[in-house]
């Protein structure tokens, strides 16, 4: 025999149930419009870079140095690993327009042969 | 865009073919110009033709076996034909005179349909190939040709005349001359990299030629040689005029016709010249080895060989 409160909390199960399921979906279609807009973003990009990675000393000031001709840094000093998952830049293709020659035709004005 | 060329220009006939000249100048200057033109042509026909009987050159090939002086021109032309046989070893030969009218060019091709060739000049000794036996003294501008030795200038002196016609025009603006099918240029038309000619494909006489392609010319000559048209049968066989020093006959050849591309038009009618005699193969390897050159050739077959570095001037 089933008491109030085992039917109480029946109740709130099944509403909560409800909600997980229609979360699930939000968010399976959610998903599915993010990767379709990943899609198109990926074919107008002009490059993909790869993940790049950094390797930071560990007593490196905040501030970077893009001075190629800088001392290199001592390889016994510790280091800390920096991955930075960059996102490729959307870029517009810039369509290469050629100017078109200033001549396209042009007749020969007489022409070489054998004497006569 | 289709673009044209408007520039003054005349046409005449010297040297037994017609003659073309453009200039980018004024109608007034053209003028001018082209008279001086044609006067040269005249004047150094008067000295370099075989054909006339009072020319300087005939004059000199009638005194064979001692020292006669000679005009700046005559000199001049002798003596580039010289080097260039020397250049050529004798591939390129003055001394064919009596090999070609043993073969029976004996007038000019002009007058040949009416002439009968009757084998009274098989009578010389042939002597081609003795180019090294001409003396020549620069202190006195004096030729020695040894006894019954003949010399005949024909396209050296047409090609040395279109360079003189070149430089004598080209003061006044770009300018292009056409000597009976050799070409020879100044500076480039404005706005141009240069004059467009066309290189023509083997043709019979009286028939249009075709051009297989079509070039940028400038500062440079374009010359052909071809045993398609100037041919004619002696004494029932095919002759033309192109005699090979090594036999003293027509030239026996795979090629009908050779064009080549020099910054000289002298070089240009000399190695045109001489491509024809050494055939297809030789003639390849050995244009090929010479970069200051480039060239089309046609065989026999209608097939067409160029140089590698003949794409650099193809419009």
């Amino acid at each position: 025999m089933t008491t109030k409160n085992q039917r109480r909390r029946g109740q709130q199960f099944g509403s909560l149930k409800v909600a997980v399921a229609a979360g699930s979906l939000a968010a399976a279609l959610m998903g599915t419009q993010l990767l379709a807009r990943q899609d198109a973003a990926a074919a107008t990009a002009v490059a993909q870079p790869d993940t790049l990675t950094i390797n930071v000393p560990s007593d490196m000031p905040t501030t970077l140095q893009t001075n190629q001709a800088a001392p290199a840094v001592n390889s016994t000093t510790p280091q800390r690993q920096v991955t930075l998952n960059l996102q490729p830049i959307p870029q517009a293709t810039v369509p290469q327009i050629r100017s078109a020659p200033s001549i396209v035709r042009m007749a020969p004005l007489t022409q070489t042969r054998s004497s006569r | 865009m289709s673009t044209t060329i408007t520039c003054p220009s005349t046409t005449f006939r010297a040297m037994g073919c017609q003659i073309d000249l453009w200039l980018e100048a004024d109608e007034s200057s053209a003028a001018v110009a082209f008279e001086a033109v044609e006067k040269l042509f005249a004047e150094n026909e008067r000295i370099l033709s075989r054909f006339s009987t009072t020319s300087e050159l005939t004059q000199l090939n009638g005194r064979t076996g001692e020292w006669v002086p000679v005009s700046d021109l005559l000199w001049n032309v002798l003596e580039e034909a010289l080097i260039w046989a020397a250049e050529t070893n004798g591939l390129f030969d003055p001394t064919c005179l009596n090999a070609l009218e043993a073969a029976g060019y004996v007038v000019s091709f002009e007058a040949m349909a009416t002439a009968q060739f009757n084998g009274r000049h098989q009578a010389h000794h042939l002597l081609n190939g003795q180019w090294s036996s001409i003396q020549l003294d620069p202190a006195h501008q004096a030729v020695y040709l040894p006894y019954g030795l003949r010399i005949d200038l024909g396209g050296i002196a047409k090609g040395y005349t279109a360079q003189q016609a070149v430089d004598l025009m080209s003061p006044w603006g770009a300018c292009l001359v056409n000597a009976g099918g050799d070409l020879v240029a100044g500076a480039a038309p404005s706005s141009l990299p240069g004059w467009p000619v066309g290189v023509a494909k083997p043709s019979e006489a009286g028939d249009p030629a075709d051009n297989a392609l079509s070039l940028w010319l400038e500062n440079a000559a374009l010359a052909t040689s071809g045993v398609d048209y100037r041919r004619w049968t002696s004494n029932g066989r095919a002759a033309h005029h192109l005699i090979d020093p090594r036999t003293g006959l027509p030239a026996i050849t795979d090629l009908v016709t050779a064009t080549v591309w020099a910054a000289q038009a002298t070089e240009a009618e000399v190695r045109a010249t001489t491509s024809l005699i050494m055939g297809r193969h030789t003639s390849l390897d050995n244009l090929e080895n010479q970069s200051h050159l480039a060239a089309v050739l046609f065989d026999t077959d209608g097939e067409m060989y160029q140089t590698s570095n003949l794409g650099n001037l193809v419009i």
